[in-house]
């Protein structure tokens, strides 16, 4: 798992999530398409918002 | 199809797992409507003999239709070694979320269970599933695969996100229809309703459409398919560019789809939905 929060609030993502090009992103976000991937709101608005993403201190757990 | 081979001590046993489909549901299910998930002939099967475990799969792979599922499914029920479905089910749940980090359950539930799944998340924490026993069949139903979108699956997830922040009422309104066609799929099955099947996946096609995910190329092929008396609508999270994926394709004459596929140059694969469960194998 990825923390895409910050340290005092830690939003934590599967590390597919973040793979571009890789087939392995594709399927996770095919995933959340179909409902068999839940992602909360917070974590998709981060996801998709590429330059509030930066803000997140990208550490693995 | 896919097929490894490893070695093992001996031991023989045979387990397959279906993959599955989204019948309707897509997109708006991120923001909390329901979705309707069958099980579908299409298998994967962990086999050993001889010391050496075989893995072979007709799943479609990176088409949504839950092969890392199934192949979770198929290792837990080794593990578990008899039917017990809930220790299967719990255990392929364990391991998909090592995989994917926050699964729905969705996806090990129907390769478990088969059949068909009405799921919704209600809240962030809290998801509603019900296994459906239907009371009709759906046949005739194929998959048209008409390319790999030349987008991300995480672009259209973006898209759809964008299109909603922009104008949420709108596109409530757009889930909100999304989610009267899944509750008349619903319907259908339990035999409470006489809506013709082909209607029903005409009108979600339209409101994929009305949501963006759907390419222009991809209209086109339908409105054909259309005209020749068929239905069709994509699976999963589509595309915009040029291909979209997977359809799911119906006609009541299956000669006709066929022909209209091979005039087409499209690949066509029949698929029955329902489909059984986890499978311990003679």
């Amino acid at each position: 798992m990825i923390n895409i929060g910050s340290k005092e609030n830690p939003i934590l993502v599967s590390n597919e999530a973040l793979k571009p090009g890789e087939e392995a992103e594709r399927e996770y976000w095919e995933g959340v398409a179909s409902g068999s991937i839940i992602i909360e709101a917070e974590a998709l608005d981060l996801l998709l918002g590429d330059d509030r993403l930066r803000q997140g201190d990208g550490k693995s757990e | 199809m896919m097929e490894k081979v490893n070695k093992v001590p001996a031991k023989r046993y045979k387990v397959s797992a279906p993959g599955k489909l989204i019948i309707s549901g897509e997109h708006a299910v991120v923001y909390g409507y329901p979705a309707l998930v069958t099980a579908v002939d299409k298998r994967l099967t962990v086999s050993c003999a001889e010391k050496k475990i075989k893995i072979t799969s007709n799943i479609p792979i990176g088409a949504g239709m839950g092969s890392s599922a199934a192949f979770a499914v198929a290792k837990s029920a080794i593990k578990v070694g008899k039917p017990n479905l809930e220790k299967i089910n719990g255990l392929a749940y364990e391991m998909e979320k090592v995989q994917h980090g926050n699964p729905s359950g969705v996806d090990n539930t129907i390769s478990t269970y088969g059949g068909f799944l009405w799921y919704r998340k209600e809240a962030e924490n809290l998801k509603t599933f019900k296994q459906i026993t239907p009371k009709i069949k759906f046949s005739n139903i194929f998959l048209i695969y008409t390319g790999k979108p030349k987008e991300s699956t995480k672009e259209m997830v973006s898209h759809v996100a964008d299109l909603y922040r922009n104008d949420k009422a709108h596109f409530d309104r757009v889930f909100r229809e999304i989610e009267k066609i899944t509750r008349e799929f619903l319907k259908v099955l339990l035999d409470e309703s006489k809506t013709d099947f082909s209607s029903l996946i005409k009108e979600n096609e339209r409101l994929l459409e009305a949501l963006d995910v759907v390419s222009p190329k991809t209209k086109r092929l339908i409105r054909k398919l259309e005209a020749l008396g068929g239905a069709a609508k994509i699976s999963g999270a589509g595309g915009l560019k040029d291909a979209s994926g997977v359809l799911i394709a119906y006609h009541k004459d299956a000669n006709k789809l066929k022909e209209f596929a091979k005039r087409s140059k499209l690949e066509l694969m029949k698929v029955k939905l329902g489909e059984e469960g986890v499978r311990f194998e003679k």
